[in-house]
C-alpha cells in the first residue's frame, strides 16, 4: 500500500486547530459517521471534523490506514499474499503498541472513535481501559477518571453492603 | 483555542462513554464499579444505558446423555458466555453432573474412580469457577455399585432463603426386595456434614430426572407412583441434629407430564392441557390438605402457528408434540423441547412469542434446568 494508485477517490479531514489530512476515501469510510456523510452526499471537498484535534485525528487515521486492508475491498490484495491469522495476528501486536499512550490521550481516542463510530478503534480503547480499571479499588477508579465521589460516607456504606457480593 | 479545550476535557469521561466502558465487564464487575458515584449507581435505571450494561447471565442449562458436561445457552446473546465444561476443577474428566439448582452444579466421580462402594460429590459454580467437595460418607454407596439399591441425589440451593446448598441422597431398593425409599442422607454446607435418616419406608419411587424443585427451603419432587409429590422440609432443624420430615402431596387435577417453577416463593406446575393448544400454570396455595389452583392458561397453540396438535395419552403423558422441560416464571420464559423437529424453544410469557435456541448440541432425553448465574461466594 505504499504507492497509492492512481484513479483512488481522495477526502480531505479537516481538524478544528485547522490540519487538514488528505486520505483515501476506503481509509475514511472506517468510520460509520464519515461513511453516512459520503453516502448521503454531504462531502464535498473536505469534512470538518469538530472536537477532534489534529494530534488525536493524526492518530485515528493512522488506526483506519493500519486497518481498512482487512476489513475494505482494498485488501484483496494483501489477503492473498499472507495469511488471514497471521494478519490478525500481526494487527494484535500493532493494537497493542498503538494503545501505548498515556491516559488524556486515551481518553480522546475513546471520544474520536466514539464521535466517528469506529467500532474497532472503540473496542481497542474501551477494553484497554476496562483492563487498566477493574482490579482497581473504587478510590483508584474515581482518581483514574477523575469522578468525584458524591457519596456521604454512610451512604456509601450502605451502597457496598448492598453490592458486597460483588466486593468479595 | 478550540485544541486547548479537547486536551482539558480529556480529563474524565462523559457518561455516554463511560457507559460504552462499563458494557464490557462482566456482571459482577460491573456491580462493584457502578458505585463509584451516585451517577453511576443510576445507569441501569436508564433505559437508554440499560440496554447496554450488563446483566445477569440467564439462560438454559443442559445436562447431556453421559452427564459428563452441561452447557449453558444465554438467552441474550449479548451476555457473557458460561464455560458448562466444568474445566476448573482437577480431573474434571472422572466428573458426572448429578443436578442443577440456581447456578450451582453437583457432579459426583464416576465409580470407576472411587473407592469400593463410597460416592463422592462436587459441588460447583461455573459462574465463579468455584467447587467444594464434599465429605465421604460410608452409607453414600454409589448408585451404579449395588445392585440392591439405588441412589437418587439432588442438590437444592435458593439463594433467595438461605445463602447455604443442600444434597439430598435418597436410597432405594430396586432388586429383590421391596421397593422405595429406605434412606435419606442430607448434606448441609452450613454443617459441612451428612445427617441420616433411616427410617424411611415408602413406597414412592424416585428416579433422577422426575421434576423437582426447591421453593423456600422445601424440597418437592415428582414421584413414579401416579404423580405424586414427595415434600421435604425442616431443614433449619438440621442444626440440632433434627433430621427434615416428609410427606406426599397430591399433584393437580389431569396433569400429566410438566415440571415445577416458582413464583415469588410459591410452588407451580406448569403443563399442557390435553389438547395440546394450552399451558396450564397452577400454584400450590396450601400444602395439608393440599390445595392448588390455575393461575395462568396460555394458548402456546397461537405461538406455533399451526392447529395440528395430536394429543394422545400414553402412560400417564400426553403426547402432544412439545414437552415442557424447564419454567422460569420470574423472567417469563417457559423452555419447550418440540419432538418432531427436535428443537428446543423457548415461549415468551409476555409476549406470546415462541424463540429457537439454535444449537445442536440439544437433543431430545437431555435434563434441562432454567439457569440465573450466581455470583455469591459458595459457602465455606
Amino acid at each position: 500500500m505504499a504507492t497509492r494508485e492512481a484513479g483512488k477517490k481522495m477526502i480531505m479531514l479537516k481538524s478544528p486547530d485547522g490540519m487538514e489530512f488528505e486520505v483515501e476515501e476506503a481509509v475514511a469510510m472506517e468510520s460509520q459517521t464519515i461513511r453516512k456523510m459520503i453516502e448521503d452526499d454531504c462531502a464535498d471537498t473536505a469534512i470538518l471534523i469538530p472536537n477532534i484535534n489534529s494530534k488525536i485525528l493524526s492518530r485515528v487515521i493512522e488506526y483506519c490506514n493500519k486497518h481498512v486492508p482487512t476489513t475494505g475491498a482494498t485488501g484483496a490484495a494483501a489477503s492473498d499474499t499472507v495469511a488471514p491469522a497471521a494478519l490478525a495476528e500481526d494487527l494484535k501486536i500493532w493494537d497493542a503498541e498503538f494503545i501505548k499512550v498515556n491516559r488524556a490521550t486515551r481518553f480522546d481516542l475513546i471520544q474520536a472513535a466514539s464521535y466517528l463510530n469506529i467500532k474497532g478503534l472503540l473496542d481497542l480503547t474501551s477494553q484497554t481501559t476496562i483492563d487498566t480499571i477493574s482490579d482497581n479499588s473504587l478510590e483508584e477508579i474515581r482518581s483514574f477518571l477523575s469522578t468525584k465521589n458524591d457519596y456521604l460516607p454512610e451512604e456509601e456504606q450502605t451502597i457496598r453492603r448492598e453490592n458486597q457480593w460483588a466486593f468479595q | 483555542m478550540d485544541s486547548k479545550k479537547v486536551i482539558t476535557a480529556a480529563n474524565h469521561l462523559t457518561n455516554d462513554l463511560v457507559v460504552e466502558i462499563l458494557s464490557r465487564v462482566l456482571f459482577k464487575t460491573f456491580c462493584r464499579i457502578k458505585c463509584v458515584c451516585k451517577a453511576w449507581l443510576a445507569f441501569p435505571f436508564d433505559p437508554h444505558y440499560n440496554r447496554k450494561l450488563p446483566k445477569i447471565p440467564t439462560g438454559v442449562l443442559c445436562k447431556g446423555h453421559n452427564g459428563s458436561s452441561i452447557q449453558v445457552v444465554n438467552m441474550s446473546p449479548d451476555d457473557k458466555k458460561i464455560d458448562g465444561t466444568l474445566r476448573f476443577i482437577p480431573h474434571h474428566e472422572q466428573l458426572q453432573v448429578v443436578d442443577c439448582s440456581n447456578g450451582l452444579v453437583l457432579c459426583r466421580y464416576k465409580s470407576f474412580y472411587t473407592f469400593g462402594n463410597t460416592c463422592r460429590f462436587i459441588v460447583c459454580n461455573p459462574a465463579t469457577q468455584e467447587w467444594r467437595a464434599l465429605p465421604v460418607s460410608n452409607t453414600n454407596n454409589h448408585p451404579y455399585v449395588s445392585n440392591y439399591s439405588r441412589c437418587t441425589t439432588f442438590l437444592t440451593f435458593d439463594p433467595s432463603w438461605s445463602p447455604q446448598f443442600y444434597v439430598f441422597n435418597f436410597l432405594q431398593n430396586a432388586k429383590g426386595r421391596p421397593m422405595g425409599i429406605r434412606k435419606l442422607e442430607v448434606f448441609s454446607s452450613e454443617l459441612f456434614t451428612w445427617l441420616v435418616d433411616d427410617a424411611w419406608s415408602s413406597d414412592h419411587r424416585l428416579r433422577f430426572k422426575n421434576p423437582h424443585s426447591f421453593v423456600g427451603g422445601v424440597l418437592h419432587v415428582q414421584t413414579n407412583k401416579t404423580n405424586e409429590i414427595l415434600v421435604v422440609q425442616g431443614l433449619e432443624a438440621m442444626s440440632s441434629a433434627v433430621v427434615p420430615c416428609h410427606y406426599i402431596i397430591r399433584p393437580p387435577e389431569n396433569c400429566l407430564g410438566g415440571c415445577f417453577g416458582q413464583s415469588l416463593g410459591v410452588l407451580q406446575w406448569a403443563c399442557p392441557e390435553e389438547s395440546g393448544h394450552v399451558i396450564k400454570i397452577f400454584h400450590l396455595d396450601a400444602y395439608r390438605p393440599c390445595k392448588w389452583s390455575l393461575k395462568h392458561r396460555l394458548r402456546i397453540r397461537d405461538a406455533f402457528e399451526r392447529d395440528d396438535f395430536v394429543p394422545i395419552e400414553e402412560y400417564l403423558q400426553w403426547l402432544c408434540d412439545f414437552e415442557i422441560v424447564a419454567l422460569d416464571f420470574e423472567r417469563g420464559v417457559i423452555f419447550l423441547f418440540e419432538k418432531y423437529e427436535k428443537k428446543l424453544l423457548w415461549y415468551n410469557i409476555n409476549t406470546g412469542k415462541l424463540n429457537e435456541i439454535k444449537d445442536d448440541r440439544f437433543t431430545h432425553g437431555c435434563e434441562y434446568y432454567s439457569y440465573v448465574a450466581c455470583y455469591s461466594k459458595l459457602p465455606a
